[in-house]
């Protein structure tokens, strides 16, 4: 039995929620959590079964009228775990009124134990689009928040093996002058922030200004919306409308970005059609360029970590193959979906190439650590084109293709 | 370290000419060729001469193959013309008319641009055919290349038709840069404009000058040192690729994983239309030992699972849903040691011309 009937029900609930929170929110007095969802996607290939078939392995699920299921795991007893809509059958959105800890840490597991699962990877250029777009579509008064956070995890914890024998005492001071962990948060008026922003983007040195990991979208009915980079979405609008809104708008661009860089970095190695032999090769490799040259040695702690130590953000499994000092190849797989990934590192380059069928997620994701926890001054190309132009493009095109 | 050079390497060179002719940047590999507005028609596909030709050949007791092979025809939509190109390791004596090299020429020569539109299908309407011989050494090719263009022109009097016109380029190593160079001593090709030297790709120090390799074995399966171990890496992961996409559902059926469906097939794209049977058994049984390692290490660490050999591969038993996750949890820790050993000695033997 389903806690409520029906998808016009849960609306209902989701509104009323919203707005006794968002009241709740103005007096400084939060009783219970805000509305928050996350997004699931799967894979090209329509899986809806499969997705379906994964969450019941570790929540019960019941239908509601409307196409929304229901899933509860006998954790709390008053409301239901969350209810999930399908946006198509490649994008999932979980909706819950739960607590972030109870939620998130399962559904969290959950995905990145699955083969089946990831979620979105804004990275800090997604991210520069979103706000053009609010720019242009929201009064210069209201206020947007944005969070900038690098934390140089791949950059300072260093195994000590990896030393290099040039300079080892000065690298280590070097280090000691990195803080670990930098967060930053901007919330301003879009008149301000037009201004702020582009200054503090030019300052380099300071990782954390090119890595936007949150925004706070303005909503009609008043308050916000916040975006945060794994794609999980927290409603401090007055309306869940504002909120539904929002996602189908994200999910419009997400998916048609996604869309796009399959089409073209896909390596598709085809037969032709009118000899038995011959064949020919389509796509495009993704090319990473630094700004400036990694340092060797956090160069090859980040392979250990990538590869011996298998960092969970980024998901890929492969043997580092010695090219020389400065070159790694990696024939290995994308953990989600387990497809093949191919790649080649140096200091100055990460070069991804993607077979067929590798979810384009694989881009965004890989793009969002680096930035994260690496280093955000880079460049991304997609065969010659800028993955910038791509992101242009989706919030131009994405937004009308349906 | 690999050890991989220049010196002998036809399979680097396809797969170097393939990058240059995907859209890139110069910062990794110059796509020089896709820049110039040429794209991939079809790699190693079998040219057969079509009678008319085969006529006229025959009449003149000029020899030739039925069926060349080059390594990969690009097109320019733009500049209207084919290139075909043809990797060697070395410059060879076209003196010699009873070798399989010359004989080889000839049918490269004659195979012009109608016959390549008609034979791929493809709308080019003068279109203009040329040949590339690529080499890795220099040694000797001005008279070479001065040597295929007569035979070009005398060949295209006897046929009576346009014959594709020659040129001839290498690789070279200099300053830390792989560069291709090209010759063309008689501007015969002015119109496509190909640079004498172009810069390929940065080669740091003791590097080794693969790129990543999309194509580890030709079409008659011959590999190199490193294109071999891209196939053992590569026969790995599509392991997992299986692993990965075991389904719950099937628990109750008998799960197979079929050695050519379910590995060879994804590593070596063409698999189903290679005809030599030695070689695909060969490469086959070099294929299920280095399986058998990875799954009978699964076998002994995974309590609930068993596996079974039959003909195409291996039967698998699969209790339950958990003993899938494991099976992939358990997975992405296999080491091959041997493999790792063998790579330092150069000992994965998949040279087949040794075979």
């Amino acid at each position: 039995m389903s806690y409520y009937k029906s998808r016009k029900e849960l609306f209902s609930y989701f509104n009323k929620h919203s707005a006794e929170k968002k009241d709740e929110l103005d007096r400084h007095k939060t009783r219970s959590p805000l509305l928050k969802s996350y997004i699931i996607e799967t894979s090209s290939v329509n899986h809806k079964k499969n997705f379906f078939d994964e969450i019941n392995n570790h929540y019960n699920l019941s239908e509601l009228k409307g196409e929304i299921i229901e899933i509860d795991d006998d954790l709390e007893d008053d409301k239901p775990a969350a209810w999930i809509e399908s946006y198509n059958s490649r994008y999932f959105i979980f909706y819950s009124t739960r607590t972030t800890e109870i939620i998130e840490n399962k559904l969290m597991k959950v995905i990145q134990n699955s083969p089946l699962l990831d979620t979105l990877w804004l990275a800090d250029s997604f991210y520069y689009n979103f706000y053009n777009y609010i720019k242009n579509n929201f009064n210069d008064y209201r206020y947007v928040k944005l969070k900038m956070k690098y934390d140089s995890e791949l950059k300072t914890n260093i195994n000590k093996n990896f030393i290099s024998e040039d300079k080892p005492k000065e690298l280590i001071e070097d280090l000691k002058n990195i803080e670990t962990h930098k967060d930053f948060n901007l919330s301003e008026s879009i008149n301000n922030v037009n201004k702020i922003l582009p200054e503090l983007r030019k300052m380099k040195y300071w990782p954390a200004a090119n890595s936007i990991s949150m925004l706070r979208i303005p909503a009609k009915s008043g308050g916000g919306i916040d975006l945060y980079n794994n794609g999980k979405i927290t409603n401090r609008s007055r309306s869940f409308i504002d909120l539904h809104h929002n996602i189908k708008f994200l999910l419009d661009n997400y998916s048609y970005l996604n869309k796009l860089l399959e089409e073209k970095t896909w390596l598709k190695q085809e037969k032709h059609n009118f000899q038995s032999s011959g064949y020919t090769i389509k796509g495009s490799p993704v090319i990473i360029e630094f700004e400036e040259s990694l340092d060797l040695t956090v160069f090859k702690n980040f392979i250990y970590k990538i590869f011996q130590q298998r960092n969970k953000n980024f998901r890929l499994w492969g043997e580092p193959l010695k090219i020389s000092e400065k070159k790694y190849h990696i024939y290995g797989l994308d953990l989600h979906l387990w497809k093949e990934v191919f790649l080649e590192i140096t200091p100055d380059l990460f070069v991804l190439i993607l077979p067929e069928g590798v979810c384009g997620n694989t881009i965004n994701r890989f793009i969002t650590n680096i930035q994260t926890f690496l280093e955000p001054n880079f460049k991304v190309y997609i065969g010659d084109e800028s993955y910038d132009k791509f992101l242009e493009k989706s919030f131009l095109e994405g937004g009308l293709k349906s | 370290m690999i050890d991989i050079s220049l010196e002998k390497n036809p399979l680097m060179q396809l797969n170097l000419l393939l990058w240059m002719s995907l859209k890139g940047r110069e910062s990794w590999i110059n796509p020089y060729f896709k820049n110039k507005g040429y794209e991939i028609l079809v790699i190693e596909p079998e040219m057969t001469l079509p009678p008319r030709h085969v006529n006229v050949l025959n009449q003149n007791n000029i020899q030739f193959i039925d069926n060349p092979k080059p390594e990969v025809i690009l097109i320019n939509n733009e500049k209207k013309n084919f290139l075909t190109i043809e990797c060697k390791n070395q410059c060879f004596n076209l003196d010699d008319k009873n070798t399989r090299s010359t004989k080889q020429a000839n049918s490269f020569l004659v195979y012009n641009a109608d016959l390549i539109s008609e034979s791929f299908g493809v709308e080019a309407k003068n279109f203009c055919g040329l040949l590339n011989y690529n080499f890795v050494k220099s040694d000797y090719l001005a008279k070479f290349t001065e040597t295929i263009i007569e035979m070009g022109r005398n060949l295209g009097l006897l046929v009576n038709e346009k014959t594709n016109l020659p040129s001839t380029s290498y690789f070279s190593e200099k300053d830390n840069n792989l560069f291709l160079n090209f010759m063309d001593p008689n501007n015969s090709l002015s119109d496509i404009d190909f640079k004498n030297q172009v810069k390929v790709m940065n080669l740091e120090k003791d590097t080794i000058i693969a790129p990543l390799y999309l194509i580890p074995l030709d079409s008659s399966g011959e590999t190199d040192q490193y294109g071999e171990i891209v196939f053992y890496k590569r026969l790995k992961s599509n392991f997992g690729v299986f692993l990965g996409q075991l389904d719950y559902s099937d628990n109750n059926e008998e799960i197979i994983l079929d050695i050519e469906t379910d590995i060879l097939e994804n590593v070596i794209k063409i698999w189903n239309t290679w005809s030599n049977s030695e070689t695909k058994r060969f490469i086959r049984n070099k294929a299920r030992n280095y399986l058998n390692k990875i799954i009978s290490i699964l076998a002994q660490n995974i309590e609930d699972f068993n596996y079974e050999s039959i003909n195409d591969g291996y039967s698998l038993n699969i209790e339950d849903k958990s003993t899938i996750t494991e099976l992939r949890k358990e997975f992405l820790k296999v080491e091959i040691k041997r493999e790792d050993e063998a790579i330092k000695k150069h000992q994965l033997s998949l040279n087949l011309n040794e075979q």
